[in-house]
């Protein structure tokens, strides 16, 4: 069976006045139906851009110039923009990070949920009220009669967010695309948005793309992850391979930057430097200036994501991912080993 | 700047730096005519409502509560940006009346949350610095220079950075500014307000390790305000959880982490996401082995924000514990309020529940 999405190469481009951005630089990812997978990177990494060049929500002058678009088998790459864009968008939602402004501030939030019922189903006014309540209560809002009337001011930052996911859901997409759903709110309240998210992937085999720069949260809720540097994926796998030994300089510092809850002080891995400039992306490895690892072969090739030899899909763009069992020798002293903790 | 984590110098002076007693800052909503005539009541935010605090020399209290409890007012309060409703503030073990003088404002100072709009984007960092220095006449005139590079030092940036506007710095580059800033008035207490909340996590560890450094090495003693629990435990000796405007649990940061006693302590460790591998993926905070998302709501006790317009804060005409709309062990002596009451056997630690002293059988993880 051919998995729910399918991307292959994507390349997405940004003219701009004087230089040319490539924020996107050959991304290929698969979804199937009943799994999450997440993207992690850095601001700038691409990560949000990919999931709009799906959409086609790209902002204006950026545009896909690569790549294709596989859904359920089907390449929609080739097909006319409006024919393509009706596939895509049918097929899948958008969550947002900012649920303010993602909402129409003059707008009863259960009109904005019926709204997609009524013109794009063609429900009836009744139909999509009842639709619109029952996807409410379905995202963990209680009371959703009540709430149906309420402005998106009235209500707080967890429940309107659960509104955005149900009017996610009201399309009846088969994957949710949630770009960083969860980074606003309270951590109380993000566990809970979460688990709503969680709850709708395991009962309606919804495929998720969770997209975030919290590694905990992709952790907790996906069980495949993609790490982003520089408009690529430089490391992909599932949790245990990535956690145990991930295989990539950048996901083996990020995951040592970040504190963690359960252990006393310790020394946190710094990552120095900034990400390259993606408007002229010097050639060789694109995290080379930064890796405390970099030879001289380093700075020559791009290395291709690269199957990690007997671990089953887990792929990393380094040329020394054999090695990753040596690299903690270059973690400073009080820097957690996370291959015992694991 | 390499220093060791296990430093003996983390044990705590007995000083007073900071002191903070009964601070109450309440903001009232303006009335207007129609609101008089309608005798619609005024509006009261409590957004802090009593807190004592006390700062020892070289010691760093982190501040820790959800958005809207009253951390970063009460911050701003400590800095002398407010005036406060009631309470005192001590600098150093003297009084604060009113807003601090210039002298005192010497003694405190506050890096920001977002480094970039904190500081003057027409000015270049040497003439921030160098303002600063001058108008508080930290060095002789002809010296200004000199200790502007010595502060670039300190916050790992070159020196050439002091021509340029903050603009063409990143945004941990930035942070380090502020940081450098806040520093010129050599402080001895540094109000971190979520330092790294707007960094990437790249950064962030750069900016954590940065101020821990510093601390050892100017003796600096901090408050750390953050939402992120982790990134708390990395740098504070002590911990005060904050709730609708209150304290309502502090003790040493590993007790916290190891015994939290009072139920919001409980729940915010608890919903603290951690690194999992895929099998031992279980639903996160209270939310387990509920799978359906309707009995989910039953643990959301966030309210909503047209009950209360400012959802997390202390609303007039409400009485008995703050946490009781949400407490799963809420009985009926909670209709009082608790103070901060002592924990048996542990001078360092108190919480606001009428539970501190149960035994818990359901410790968190």
């Amino acid at each position: 069976m051919s998995p729910l999405l399918e991307v292959h190469d994507l390349h997405v481009e940004i003219p701009l006045p004087h230089a040319h951005l490539y924020a996107v630089r050959g991304v290929s990812l698969t979804v199937d139906a009943g799994e999450s997978i997440g993207v992690v990177g850095e601001s700038g990494s691409g990560k949000s851009i990919t999931l709009r060049a799906l959409l086609g929500l790209l902002p204006r002058p950026a545009q896909v110039t690569k790549g294709s678009i596989i859904l359920d088998g089907v390449d929609v790459t080739g097909l006319p923009e409006r024919r393509r864009t009706k596939m895509l968008t049918d097929a899948m939602s958008m969550v947002f990070q900012d649920s303010l402004t993602a909402l129409n501030p003059v707008m009863r939030v259960g009109d904005q949920i019926a709204e997609v019922p009524r013109r794009r189903l063609g429900m009836s006014k009744r139909a999509a009220h009842a639709r619109a309540v029952e996807l409410m209560d379905q995202v963990g809002i209680p009371e959703p009669e009540r709430r149906f009337r309420a402005y998106p001011h009235q209500l707080s930052g967890g429940m309107r967010q659960r509104v955005c996911i149900a009017i996610a859901l009201s399309a009846e997409p088969r994957l949710i695309l949630a770009d960083e759903p969860t980074t606003a709110l309270d951590v109380t309240i993000q566990a809970q948005v979460l688990e709503v998210i969680d709850g709708l992937r395991r009962d309606h085999q919804l495929g998720v793309v969770l997209v975030s720069h919290d590694l905990a949260v992709i952790s907790q809720t996906c069980s495949r992850i993609y790490v982003m540097y520089a408009g690529r994926v430089i490391e992909s796998g599932s949790i245990r391979q990535l956690l145990s030994l991930a295989r990539h300089p950048y996901t083996f510092a990020l995951l040592r930057a970040v504190p963690d809850p359960d252990l006393p002080v310790h020394r946190l891995l710094t990552i120095p430097g900034q990400p390259p400039d993606l408007t002229a992306v010097p050639a060789g490895c694109s995290f080379a200036p930064r890796c405390a690892l970099t030879e001289p072969a380093c700075r020559e090739v791009d290395p291709p994501l690269t199957a990690v030899p007997k671990e089953p899909d887990h792929a990393s763009a380094c040329i020394r991912l054999e090695t990753a069992s040596q690299w903690l020798d270059w973690a400073p002293v009080g820097v957690p080993d996370l291959v015992k903790k694991t | 700047m390499t220093v060791t984590v296990e430093n003996p110098s983390r044990t705590r002076g007995t000083d007073e730096v900071l002191g903070v007693e009964g601070l109450v800052q309440h903001f009232v909503s303006r009335r207007s005519w129609a609101d008089r005539l309608t005798r619609t009541p005024q509006h009261v935010v409590k957004a802090v409502d009593g807190v004592d605090l006390t700062l020892s020399t070289g010691e760093t209290l982190g501040l820790v509560g959800e958005s809207g409890c009253g951390k970063s007012t009460l911050s701003r309060c400590i800095m002398g940006l407010y005036r406060p409703s009631a309470g005192e503030i001590r600098y150093a073990g003297e009084a604060v009346r009113g807003l601090p003088s210039r002298a005192q404002r010497r003694t405190v100072q506050m890096v920001f949350q977002d480094p970039y709009s904190s500081l003057n984007p027409r000015m270049t960092v040497g003439q921030t610095l160098g303002e600063l220095l001058r108008y508080h006449q930290i060095v002789p005139r002809d010296q200004v220079a000199a200790r502007s590079r010595e502060l670039m030092d300190l916050v790992g940036l070159p020196h050439d950075a002091l021509r340029r506007t903050p603009r063409q710095f990143s945004g941990g580059q930035r942070q380090r500014i502020g940081i450098a800033r806040a520093l010129a008035l050599q402080p001895r207490v540094l109000i971190a307000d979520e330092p790294v909340s707007a960094l990437d996590v790249s950064v962030q560890a750069t900016i954590i390790n940065l101020l821990t450094d510093l601390r050892e090495e100017l003796g600096l003693s901090m408050v750390f305000v953050s939402h992120n629990i982790a990134v708390v435990r990395q740098v504070s000796d002590r911990i005060a959880v904050m709730y609708r405007g209150r304290i309502v649990e502090t003790g040493l940061t590993e007790q916290i982490f190891n015994d939290p006693r009072h139920p919001y302590t409980q729940l915010l460790l608890e919903s603290v996401p951690r690194m999992l591998s895929g099998a031992e993926t279980h639903p996160i905070g209270a939310a387990d082995s509920l799978g359906t998302a309707d009995q989910l709501a039953v643990v959301d006790g966030e309210p909503d924000a047209d009950e209360s317009p400012y959802s997390a804060h202390a609303i007039e005409g409400e009485h008995g514990c703050r946490y009781r709309p949400r407490c799963p062990v809420a009985m009926p002596v909670c209709a009082d309020e608790p103070g901060l009451l002592p924990i048996a056997g542990n001078p360092s630690r108190a919480a606001a529940c009428w539970h501190v002293d149960d035994d818990r059988k359901d410790k968190p993880r």
